[in-house]
């Protein structure tokens, strides 16, 4: 039954130990602290993970200008099966920001293009993973007369094949 | 040979476990695609998009039509046509919609309302309905500016601190 190609149990533990014990830390430093440089590793590589919106399009109702700023949060997650790597993010108007928290931490933040600097992300979301964007809307960046009916896209580059240009979007119905 | 394979594969199997703790089991099967079918999105739009090129800034509003067929059987009222920037506003010829019945959407964008990005950018401009309709129409205006008055000129100008209402700081 033995193959002659296994290595003896004992020479097989002296070859495994240190393989695990090598194995084990590059595990461990590679999920927590090198997600930025698995990140910057991925931007040109298309992967097959894909990201699914919980819930998009969400219509927030009345937003009170007096009562200031409003967080808009948007559950997602990687669908696919390989890792996914968020590139960059930029909102569609200067009265909204956002930023992107997962388990690697909160992104720079997002901001209309051309209202600071194209925010840089180094999120990779692994298969199954969840992660939230929050919106941040506020309805008195276009002053006291900025009301009626608003809708307002958050736009996030990732390096998937499937949805390379994600669209987050919120409505709503500013009054003073 | 064949041990150092089942290294590996020991390895790889541990790798996967270790990065992957959060993985929900329940989620793996996901549909692979489910677009939705053409006949269900109720307001046809012939064009879903405009390139308006480079403008001028001095030049003024620019306005593009897109032309929409309505398909539905009962009829429909647009409640609202917002767009995603404060420099675009929309609306339609018709409130309500009668089943085949034809409109437009009219988009008009502000170049001089305030900074954009400095190369081609788009907005979007979407068509709300009672009752809503299963996929929301949307139009995308493309345009890139042409800053010959200067970002002084601008009718909303970037400091509007005094609103006191800067977006909240999450980052602590």
């Amino acid at each position: 039954m033995r193959s002659p190609l296994l290595i003896p149990r004992a020479r097989w533990k002296a070859v495994a130990f240190p393989l695990f014990l090598a194995a084990s830390f590059t595990i461990l430093s590679g999920c927590n602290d090198n997600e930025a440089s698995q990140a910057a590793s991925m931007r040109n590589i298309k992967s097959n993970g894909y990201i699914t919106v919980t819930q998009n399009n969400i219509n927030v109702g009345t937003i009170e200008m007096s009562k200031g700023t409003i967080d808009i949060p948007f559950l997602f997650r990687n669908d696919g099966n390989e890792p996914l790597a968020l590139l960059e993010g930029e909102t569609s108007c200067m009265c909204t920001t956002a930023s992107i928290k997962s388990k690697a931490g909160r992104s720079q933040r997002m901001t209309m293009r051309g209202h600071g600097v194209i925010a840089r992300m180094y999120h990779v979301l692994d298969p199954g993973e969840e992660a939230t964007l929050i919106a941040t809307f506020d309805p008195n960046a276009h002053g006291p007369s900025g009301t009626g009916q608003i809708s307002r896209d958050v736009i996030v580059q990732t390096n998937s094949s499937r949805t390379p240009s994600m669209q987050f979007r919120f409505m709503g119905n500013v009054v003073p | 040979m064949r041990s150092l394979l089942f290294s590996f594969a020991l390895l790889s199997i541990l790798a996967l476990s270790a990065c992957s703790g959060a993985t929900p089991s329940t989620q793996t099967d996901a549909p692979e695609n489910m677009p939705m079918p053409e006949s269900m999105s109720a307001i046809a739009l012939k064009e879903t998009s405009h390139d308006f090129g480079l403008i001028q800034q001095s030049g003024g509003k620019v306005s593009y039509d897109f032309a929409f067929t309505y398909s539905g059987k009962t009829p429909i009222t647009i409640t609202g046509t917002p767009t995603s920037c404060a420099c675009t506003e929309a609306h339609t010829d018709k409130k309500t919609l009668l089943p085949g019945e034809s409109g437009v959407l009219t988009v008009i964008f502000n170049p001089n309302l305030h900074a954009e990005p400095k190369d081609r950018f788009y907005k979007t401009a979407i068509i709300l309905s009672d009752p809503p309709l299963p996929e929301q129409p949307e139009v995308r205006i493309w345009a890139e500016i042409d800053l010959d008055l200067g970002p002084k000129a601008f009718e909303l100008q970037e400091d509007h601190s005094h609103t006191g209402n800067e977006p909240k700081d999450h980052s602590h």
